[in-house]
């Protein structure tokens, strides 16, 4: 029962919170924040995404990966 | 005739002259107007430094268009694409089904889609630094994943 669990904080989808961003593959600076270093998707349970935009995240960065704006493999 | 919206990001190969991009840029506005699509916007996002090699080159031109036009056309243009040599990737997105061409004429579709400079994918000006070694052109000291901007502090995996 030595389950330390870290106070966590209820995170907030941002795109939920402002809708006017709008994900869009074509955008590699927002994407970035959605991806690891390595270059993969950055799980929900850490970016905050809601499902919906989750997905559409996803989508998004494959396209982006596709038109060579964001890496499928990065870094060493 | 149901025309959708669609949106085609080319990626040409980096030695591709002007004139060969506007050949081309001719071509596929030529296929899309054969279908009596509407060319809604054509931008020349010019040499960006590619995320990853294509076709073992380091960086590629890019073309974008934004365009409406019946569904028939998009496999006429992709298949014309495959054919032409110099280029080296594409990708078309349907943006609108069964659109209202005036309205989107209207509607201001022309504004720039050209992707924010990043420091990364980009490439700055192409007088700095020999064009060669382009991989390790990124200043000292510049942060390799750009600044931090209004998103909240990336949480640490637990």
């Amino acid at each position: 029962m030595n389950r330390t669990r870290r106070p966590s904080r209820k995170k907030v989808c941002r795109f939920c919170a402002d809708k006017s961003t709008p994900i869009d593959y074509k955008d590699p600076r927002l994407l970035k924040y959605f991806v690891t270093e390595r270059g993969k998707i950055v799980p929900r349970r850490i970016s905050g995404n809601c499902a919906r935009h989750q997905r559409e995240m996803a989508v998004a960065i494959k396209r982006a990966r596709h038109i060579a704006l964001l890496p499928y493999v990065a870094g060493e | 005739m149901i025309h959708h919206e669609y949106e085609t990001t080319v990626i040409v190969h980096p030695e591709t002259t002007d004139d060969d991009m506007n050949r081309l840029g001719e071509r596929l506005l030529g296929i899309v107007g054969a279908y009596e699509g509407t060319m809604l916007l054509k931008e020349d996002w010019g040499l960006r430094k590619l995320a990853y090699p294509i076709r073992k080159q380091p960086r590629g031109r890019y073309l974008y268009m934004d365009f409406a036009s019946p569904a028939s056309c998009i496999g006429e243009l992709e298949r014309v694409l495959r054919i032409e040599s110099g280029v080296m990737r594409f990708l078309t997105v349907r943006l609108g089904e069964d659109v209202d061409v005036e309205a989107l004429k209207l509607a201001g579709r022309d504004k720039s889609r050209k992707p924010a400079d990043d420091g990364e994918t980009t490439l700055r000006d192409e007088r700095d630094g020999d064009r060669e070694d382009e991989m390790d052109d990124a200043p000292a000291g510049r942060p390799i994943r750009g600044p931090a901007t209004g998103l909240d502090d990336e949480p640490e995996e637990d």
